[in-house]
């Protein structure tokens, strides 16, 4: 029989060069095509893609003179909260609108004259022109009410690109029905792609009387059937219904936002004792995700897409495809563009509705000795602008007639996105978020 | 410089005084010596068989290190499962992610080891790895037909390193029948419910020195899965193989060449789309239209060419192998839009995802561009060949009698893919293709391997110390090549010594001791990123094992020490995977737990025996490091989260009732709790959900017809309480575990 002692010492000198030997025993190495790590472009795009290399986040800066929660208390209260304040009461204005040009649709008749009811319908539109200029903005401030339950408001809001103008179609023979499926109609049960302001748009702005499904539902079938102005008055009344269901939405927003509860209140204590943000910084980031808008939306879905730099729904890329355009029954595009510019300009430099507040992402760039990345990014965020406003006419216009604009707009726009995906990003130690991967760039 | 180092640990153990024990040597030496015997027909195949399996089957204590299971053909037929999922269950540590219900593509790990489609344990065939492309693609999309297997062995711990590449868990051999020294042949038809149906034959007989054997399954059903336009749900797999040897033995040693053609095939209306939560409350069995395209349909052809030579004193086992896979996986992807199908089956009721449901349940058309369905086929293509050779030899040394395993592994292996996509409208419930456009082309590349693998291995026995010391090389080429993309390349060399001991203190005949450390390692796939580490890991074990012949057991206790845990997102594991089949690390993670099983005979009567089998396993894991991870089994991790799909406690209990005329067979098992995703955050679905602790009775017994000569009518019922939970949302949704089901069927050796 063997003693303890002489079974353990050639396990334990077995076990101690068994590691020594899984600690010296291994060696690798590599080489790499010139494009390997891109994504999978099975089919090239026309003009090659120019992704600026994204290097990994350094370690956060010491930045002991900026204020981090300075700059959160300034975007939460002098940009966000006024935004959405003022989203709620153009909201409130179109759905007043929108009532009063259905009451006169809804009585009129066909010998009467139409200039009360014109007159009417074009309040109505420029009262959505009002609430979508605003709601452009918070678009850009997606953070907090709008991002959570899978961003749930923001698409009862606005759920664009996904719309469906078939499906407000049925909304407005199921809401005229006043049920569907043996239960009380109720707007607020609905899909997100039969309501919100995309779906006004197509109500109020839509001149053809003819259904838009390819196919004809069932609760449309009755719909042949029906006079113009019979079409246009179950149209108007739900119009109504979802310019109600708007301000409802709205008004939610600015609840959730606001108070001591409010998600506002909530960024402000970023990195306070059971604040959902671990720190002020964290705090920015999230606010610095909800920017990338301007790179995955505005850059990619308003101009890529339709401009063909993209495959789209027109064919492969180089497919210019003006149908694509955001608000097409409105023309309402190049306003759209134009107010995310001016709304990334206002949280990029803090100038909100305290004019003597404007503590913004510029001065926390200016902090971290940046500046060079600021004063740049304020120049190319402008000369976006500029180069939108240059386009002169509607954007589905302009697509078709001569891109070159657009194209200009869309580089001027990228201009922007490559600084905030890079010198931005590593400068002020932030991440990139999630959905920045899979760049179309 | 390696052989050196190895060579002065062998010779470290060797040169203690004080565990040299001559007699025992000597003895084991002798006995090992009367093991070689003429070269009569009668035992050739038997030493064939020996070769490939691993441990091996013995009526004594064992005395090997690591834990082991060896079910042989006579364990397989108490319950004469198709499903290795449930085959498993009288095996401890072993973890299972359940996923179709029939184990047409398992996933097993064991010790807590990943068990996404079984990537991380070395799968073999007769000792051969059988994973498509084990080196270049380990994700077991193949995995052979099990109702023609005689055997198979589950091998955890130090003895894994000669089997790799992957260490980290340990090793799943399947045996397959041997050829018979006699004429010898069965026949196994079975029906039953969801229309099952099973017809399985063989017969081999040994002429002289030739020695054939052919064998053919054919398996199907109906499926238990209920489409919603009605269409199949169900599979036929069907299997063939054909051994051919050729007795070449002389005066003083054995000698055997022999051939093994295989092919297999597979066709199943697979899909993985799940469902809601909500929906599979009303009836878990149900599939959404949207999936009534989904197919699997693959063929798999293997062969391999063995030689064995063996003395009195050595043995060479060398085998010539070559396995070929296709596949088409004709599946939904999801929409033609930027939004995962996880999400939508998640969350069905938030932001725009009832649209979308809408259109998956057939309840609506697609109106819309961004409603298209999207169907991709993930075609690929692999294969893997290689040249193996085993050396055995019994020599004494320093007075020592010592059992040297020597091994060397010439492998290749690659995998084509060919993924496109297809558009599709849901019009009135059925999937209508758009347009008359072919396919679009999606992923085109290729991941190809060439691998060096050489083992040594020493086991020394020291009076009651057996001691084994072991070293597995792994020398890896690997190239990653974009086919339509030139300049999309990645070639990667890796080189890694892979140390294990093992020690077996033998107490007394009926009683020992074994301890084992390993290092466990997983390479990454030749496309992944170089800054993707390996796997690796130190493994522990320590326990006992015991044997009286009536009542025996073993008793583990295991710690893996990853100091790099790796994952990969495959559509089997989430459609969230942003480029598919990239590589995660999670950085430390410690998975421990305690294997139990014991067995114990009670003999009720003269004719009639109770066996009664006990398995526990439990398991608990530990992410060591905070980390914000885009897998989407993992999202925001802090300290102490447990990996995903590992149940803290499983029990098998099989009592048995066995006369010489009829068998019958009940085994209950409880898995308890898994959570399906490890940490928290936004960006991931299922936060802080677990399947639901599941208990599942199966039941089987046979009856001989005469005496027995005439075959034997055998009946079980699967899931006797027809307990159906949800065993796991993965790859899109809700699935069930497989309800009650019935099947008789005749069996007849000949």
């Amino acid at each position: 029989m063997n003693t303890p002692n002489s079974i353990m010492r050639p396990l334990l000198v077995a076990s101690i060069m068994s590691i020594m030997l899984s600690a010296c025993g291994e060696s690798s190495d590599s080489k790499a095509g010139s494009q390997y790590g891109e994504p999978d472009t099975v089919t090239p795009p026309v003009t090659p893609p120019v992704t600026p290399p994204v290097t990994p986040p350094v370690t956060p800066p010491v930045t002991p003179t900026f204020n981090q929660r300075a700059l959160l208390a300034n975007i939460a209260d002098n940009i966000i909260a006024p935004t959405y304040q003022s989203f709620q009461n153009k909201a409130l204005s179109q759905q007043e609108k929108v009532a009063s040009y259905c009451q006169l649709q809804n009585t009129v008749n066909s010998g009467d004259s139409q200039d009360a009811l014109n007159s009417a319908l074009n309040e109505a539109r420029q009262a959505w022109r009002g609430a979508m200029n605003v709601w452009q903005y918070a678009e850009m401030m997606q953070i907090g009410p709008l991002t959570v339950n899978s961003s749930t408001l923001r698409n009862n809001i606005y759920s664009w690109p996904l719309v469906s103008s078939c499906s407000v179609d049925q909304d407005v023979m199921y809401f005229a029905q006043g049920s569907i499926n043996s239960r009380p109609y109720k707007i607020a049960n609905r899909t997100a792609t039969r309501r919100g302001l995309d779906a006004l748009e197509y109500l109020l702005f839509n001149t053809k009387t003819e259904h838009s499904c390819s196919t004809t539902n069932a609760i449309l079938s009755t719909w042949l059937d029906k006079s113009d102005q019979q079409r246009m008055s179950l149209r108007c009344d739900f119009a109504s219904e979802v310019a109600k269901d708007l301000h409802n939405n709205a008004s939610t927003l600015v609840s959730q936002w606001s108070g001591d509860n409010g998600y506002g209140a909530l960024l402000k204590q970023a990195g306070e004792q059971d604040s959902k943000f671990a720190s002020a910084h964290d705090g920015i980031n999230a606010v610095s995700d909800a920017i990338f808008y301007l790179d995955k939306i505005t850059k990619d879905a308003k101009l890529a897409k339709p401009l063909g730099f993209v495959s789209n729904k027109c064919g492969g890329v180089g497919s210019i495809c003006p149908e694509l355009v955001e608000s097409p029954y409105s023309d309402h595009a190049l306003p759209n563009l134009i107010n995310n510019l001016k709304a990334f300009r206002q949280l990029f430099n803090g100038e909100g509705k305290d004019p003597l507040n404007t503590l913004g992402f510029d001065d926390y760039l200016v902090d971290v000795d940046d500046k060079a990345t600021a004063t740049k990014m304020l120049a190319d965020t402008d000369a976006a602008i500029a180069a939108l406003e240059n386009i002169g006419q509607s954007l589905a216009a302009a697509l078709k007639e001569d891109a070159s604009n657009a194209e200009a707009a869309h580089g001027e726009v990228k201009n922007v996105t490559d600084q905030l995906k890079t010198d931005f990003i590593n400068s002020l130690a932030l991440k990139l978020p999630k959905t920045a991967a899979g760049d179309n760039d | 410089m390696k052989r050196t180092l190895i060579s002065s640990l062998v010779a470290a153990l060797l040169i203690s005084p004080a565990l040299a024990d001559d007699k025992k040597a000597s003895t084991i030496a002798a006995n090992k010596s009367s093991e070689v015997s003429t070269n009569t027909k009668s035992n050739i195949n038997d030493k064939l068989l020996e070769r490939i399996q691993i441990i091996g089957h013995s009526d004594g204590l064992r005395t090997i290190g690591g834990s082991a299971t060896f079910l042989d053909e006579s364990e397989l037929d108490k319950l004469d499962y198709d499903d290795i999922n449930r085959i498993l269950a009288s095996v401890p540590g072993v973890n299972i992610r359940q996923e179709d219900g029939y184990g047409l593509r398992p996933n097993i790990g064991f010790r807590g080891a990943t068990p996404e489609r079984s990537k991380k344990i070395a799968l073999m065939e007769d000792g051969i790895l059988i994973a498509p492309a084990p080196y270049s693609a380990a994700a077991a999309y193949y995995f052979p037909l099990v109702s023609r297997m005689s055997g198979i062995e589950v091998f955890k711990g130090p003895a894994s390193i000669k089997y790799g590449p992957n260490t980290v868990a340990g090793a799943l051999n399947m045996i397959t029948r041997s050829v018979p020294n006699e004429s010898a042949g069965a026949v196994d038809f079975a029906a039953g419910s969801e229309g099952y149906n099973k017809y399985h034959v063989h017969y081999g007989n040994t002429l002289d020195k030739f020695g054939f054997l052919i064998e053919a399954v054919k398996l199907d059903a109906d499926g238990f899965k209920e489409l919603d336009n009605g269409g199949k749900t169900g599979f036929d797999k069907n299997s063939l193989m054909v051994k051919l040897n050729y007795n070449l033995s002389g005066k003083g040693f054995d000698q055997l060449i022999e051939l093994k053609l295989g092919y297999d095939d597979e066709v199943s209306n697979e899909s993985y789309l799940g469902l809601t939560d909500g929906d599979f409350a009303e009836n878990p069995n149900r599939r959404y239209s949207a999936s009534q395209l989904d197919l699997m349909d693959w063929q798999h052809s293997n062969t391999m060419l063995t030689h064995l030579f063996e003395t009195a004193n050595y043995s060479v086992t060398t085998r010539l192998y070559r396995n070929d896979f296709k596949r088409s996986w004709n599946k939904l992807n999801g929409f033609k839009h930027d939004i995962a199908l996880e999400d939508i089956i998640a969350k069905p009721f938030e932001a725009l995802n009832p649209v979308f449901m809408e259109v998956i349940t057939g309840q609506r058309d697609s109106e819309q561009d961004y409603e298209t369905l999207v169907l991709g086929d993930n075609a690929r293509e692999y294969f893997s060949h290689g040249l193996q050779s085993d050396f055995n030899a019994n020599v004494d040394f320093l007075g020592l009698s010592h059992k040297l395993e020597i091994g060397i592994r010439y492998h290749v292996d690659e995998i084509i893919r060919r993924h496109t996509i297809d558009y599709y409208n849901m019009t009135a419930g059925t999937l209508v293709k758009k347009d008359d456009k072919a396919p679009k082309n999606k992923t085109f590349n290729s991941e190809k391997t060439s691998a060096l693998s050489l083992y040594f291995q020493d086991s020394i026995s020291l009076g009651d110390l057996t001691l084994t010391a072991g070293l597995r090389g792994e020398m890896i080429e690997a190239r990653y090549q974009d086919t339509l993309n030139a300049d999309d390349w990645l070639e990667k060399n890796s080189r890694i010594w892979l140390p294990g001991f093992s020690a077996f203190y033998q107490v007394d005949e009926q009683l020992g001791f074994l301890f084992g450390i390993n290092k466990g390692y997983v390479p990454t796939s030749p496309r992944q990123d170089p800054i993707i580490k390996a796997e690796e890991s130190i493994n522990y074990e320590l326990g006992l094992r015991f044997n009286d012949t009536v009542t025996n057991g073993e008793l583990v206790a295991f710690f893996n020490d990853f100091s790099n845990l790796k994952e990969s997102c495959t559509f089997s594991a989430s459609s969230k995977c942003r480029v598919i089949d990239t590589e995660y690390n999670a950085g430390e993670v410690d998975i421990y737990g305690i294997e139990a099983n014991v067995r114990h005979t009670f003999k009720l009567t003269d004719n009639i025996d109770m066996p009664v089998s006990v398995v526990y396993t439990y398991s608990k894991s530990e992410f060591k490091e905070s980390f914000d991870s885009d897998f989407p089994l993992w999202g925001v991790i802090t300290p102490g989260d447990e990996v995903p799909y590992l149940a803290k406690n499983q029990l098998t209990v099989i009592l048995e009732l066995a006369s010489n005329a009829w068998r019958a067979s009940l085994l209950t098992k409880y898995i308890g709790a898994m959570k399906e995703t490890s940490g928290g955050g936004d960006s991931i679905n299922f936060v802080g959900v677990s399947t639901a602790p599941l208990t599942i009775v199966d039941f089987s017994t046979s009856v001989d017809l005469g005496d027995g000569d005439d075959g034997s009518i055998y009946i079980k019922v699967d899931n006797i309480f027809d307990k159906v939970e949800i065993v796991s949302h993965r790859p899109y949704g809700a699935r069930p575990s497989k309800p009650r089901t019935f099947v008789i069927g005749f069996k007849r050796a000949f």
